[in-house]
């Protein structure tokens, strides 16, 4: 008995596997047809897409990143402050809220957010279109669905990335500046001059590029999975979820190898 | 125009399709009948590459569709209009700008000539005072007659029907017909219709086909199909629960003398010939 629950168990893991494999596979292969369609999001038609896509995207996301990267700010700051209040380095706390703001969890938490808001949405949105019929219409309009629904989304999600990350690292370190001003006294000038002084240009691209790479990714797996569902109802849920799921574990993989490329 | 010869096609472990031969004629409609989940679907979606054969080939206009280049494939579906099972409209864009989407986006017609085509086709089927309209606030029956607008937008040699009247009023349903009808009188387009309204099958068919077990079972002319005594044929007209094309839930034959599946083809008669 116990067998066959282990042989059961073996056989899911291997479906998971070949599951995961095709669908990296197909996302690669959507990511590199869409890059080859690049040009075409120079028309009319794909500009105004991409705007209107970026206008209800800021809309979707921009009050909880606000929220959510003051909330990390303070945190960083409150941690940091309480840990050394009693060593008196206080003073300290600029350089650690700056740097790990714009490095990692700026664009960490913006991608998050943008993931749950966005990235979702697109895997439901792609996904009922899939069960619809409405991708297999395209198709036989002769209508590329990557060039009409993958690349706009790609495209507004490479830009949505950066100017999102962007306010959620002036957010956050603003409010840890808030917080070590109200609750130990540090002053602004100080908090300034400490963050600045250790904050290099290197940190700010390193985040920006995090930024980038994350927004493809969210854009690439809520497509490559509303694509491939399959299923009707349930398959659109399935795919949502998997779509969320997938995106964080690339978040943090590729988040820990772009910060290992460039600080080790 | 349309030829399926011998098509095998496997999906979820079943022959959905086994040695299927089909041939569409010029300028005629043809009726595909069938039980559900026979296939119907699966066969048009052949006919304009959504689906490709595992064995067998399947030509529309003398090009092999296994063989094509995405090119000649493009070309294929331009001359093809589809009717989708439930419209399948974009929901983010007007019921107008969804027919105007397959000629802006392929840039078929010149700019100014879209708007007065999509009035035209919304015409055909009735739906003017709709061309503003989202899908979302239009009902199944005003969607599935926008897509067929959509679908006869680009002026069609081939139209394909995937239920065009399933779930519509019998008055919806009658604009539906008549546009076939009118269609082929007028127009000359080659059609072919799944349906499982055996009324509408009289009127707009040419020649009927029943599907079963991944082939045509028998084809022929409606006269043909309410005279045979091919068991399956009566079964079907008739929508009796007993016969060769009931299978109990397990999927074995029914009480019935099962019917010899292998080699169904029973041809009532060729079209060409009914003609
Ligand atoms: N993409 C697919 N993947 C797997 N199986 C499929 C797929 N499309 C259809 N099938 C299977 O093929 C069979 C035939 O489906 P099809 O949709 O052609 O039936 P149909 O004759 O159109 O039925 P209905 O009258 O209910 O529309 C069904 O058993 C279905 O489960
Ligand atoms: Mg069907």
């Amino acid at each position: 008995m116990p067998l066959a629950r282990l042989q059961r168990s073996v056989e899911s893991l291997g479906a998971f596997l070949v599951q995961s494999a095709q669908s990296s596979g197909f996302g690669l292969q959507l990511l590199a047809s869409a890059g080859a369609a690049l040009p075409h999001a120079a028309s009319p038609r794909r500009i105004r897409d991409i705007l209107n896509l970026l206008y209800t995207y800021s809309f979707a996301s921009l009050v909880v990143v606000l929220v959510v990267s003051l909330f990390t700010g303070l945190i960083l700051a409150l941690n940091f402050l309480i840990t050394v209040e009693s060593l008196g380095q206080e003073h300290l706390v600029g350089r650690i809220v700056a740097v790990s703001m714009v490095r990692e969890m700026g664009p960490l938490m913006t991608a998050v957010i943008l993931s749950a808001s966005i990235g979702c949405s697109i895997a439901a949105e792609i996904g009922t279109m899939r069960v619809t019929e409405e991708i297999d219409a395209l198709e036989i309009m002769s209508i590329s669905p990557v060039r009409f629904l993958v690349l706009p989304r790609l495209i507004a999600l490479l830009v949505l990335g950066p100017m999102m990350t962007v306010f959620s690292g002036v957010i956050g370190i603003l409010g840890g500046a808030a917080i070590s001003y109200f609750q130990y006294a540090v002053s602004w000038e100080s908090f300034k001059n400490d963050a600045i002084e250790l904050l290099k240009l290197k940190d700010i691209f390193t985040g920006l590029l995090k930024s980038v790479v994350f927004g493809a990714t969210i854009a690439i797996v809520g497509c490559t999975q509303g694509l491939q569902t399959r299923g009707g109802a349930t398959g659109v849920g399935r795919s949502t979820r998997r779509s969320v799921v997938v995106s964080f574990l690339l978040f943090l993989i590729l988040g820990y190898y772009i910060t290992w490329a460039f600080y080790k | 125009m349309i030829e399926m010869q011998g098509v095998y096609k496997r999906l979820d472990r079943k022959d959905v399709l086994a040695g299927l031969d089909l041939e569409v004629l010029p300028r005629e409609t043809l009726v595909i009948l069938g039980r559900s989940g026979t296939g119907k679907s699966v066969t048009l979606r052949h006919i304009v590459g959504l689906m490709t054969a595992d064995r067998g080939t399947v030509r529309v206009f003398g090009v092999d569709l296994g063989k094509a280049s995405p090119a000649e494939l493009r070309e294929c579906r331009r001359r093809i209009g589809y009717l989708f099972q439930d419209g399948a409209l974009l929901n983010w864009i007007t019921v107008g700008q969804n027919v105007a989407l397959p000629l802006q986006e392929t840039r078929l017609l010149p700019k100014r000539e879209i708007q007065e085509r999509v009035a035209e086709c919304l015409g055909e089927v009735e739906l003017l005072d709709a061309i503003d309209k989202y899908p979302s606030e239009i009902s199944g029956g005003m969607r599935k007659r926008a897509g067929l607008a959509r679908a006869l937008a680009t002026r069609p040699e081939v139209v394909l029907y995937d239920e065009p009247t399933s779930g519509l009023d019998p008055i919806s349903s009658n604009i539906i017909n008549r546009l076939i009808n009118t269609l082929k009188s007028k127009l000359h387009v080659t059609q072919v219709v799944v349906t499982h309204d055996m009324n509408a099958a009289y009127v707009i068919g040419d020649r009927l086909a029943l599907l079963h077990e991944g082939r045509i079972h028998a084809i022929g002319t409606a006269r043909e199909f309410q005279e045979s005594d091919d068991p399956a044929v009566v079964q079907f007209t008739r929508g009796e629960i007993d016969g060769p094309l009931s299978r109990t839930a397990a999927g074995a034959p029914a009480l019935l003398a099962p019917h010899k599946g292998g080699q169904t083809t029973t041809v009532i008669s060729h079209g060409k010939e009914s003609r």
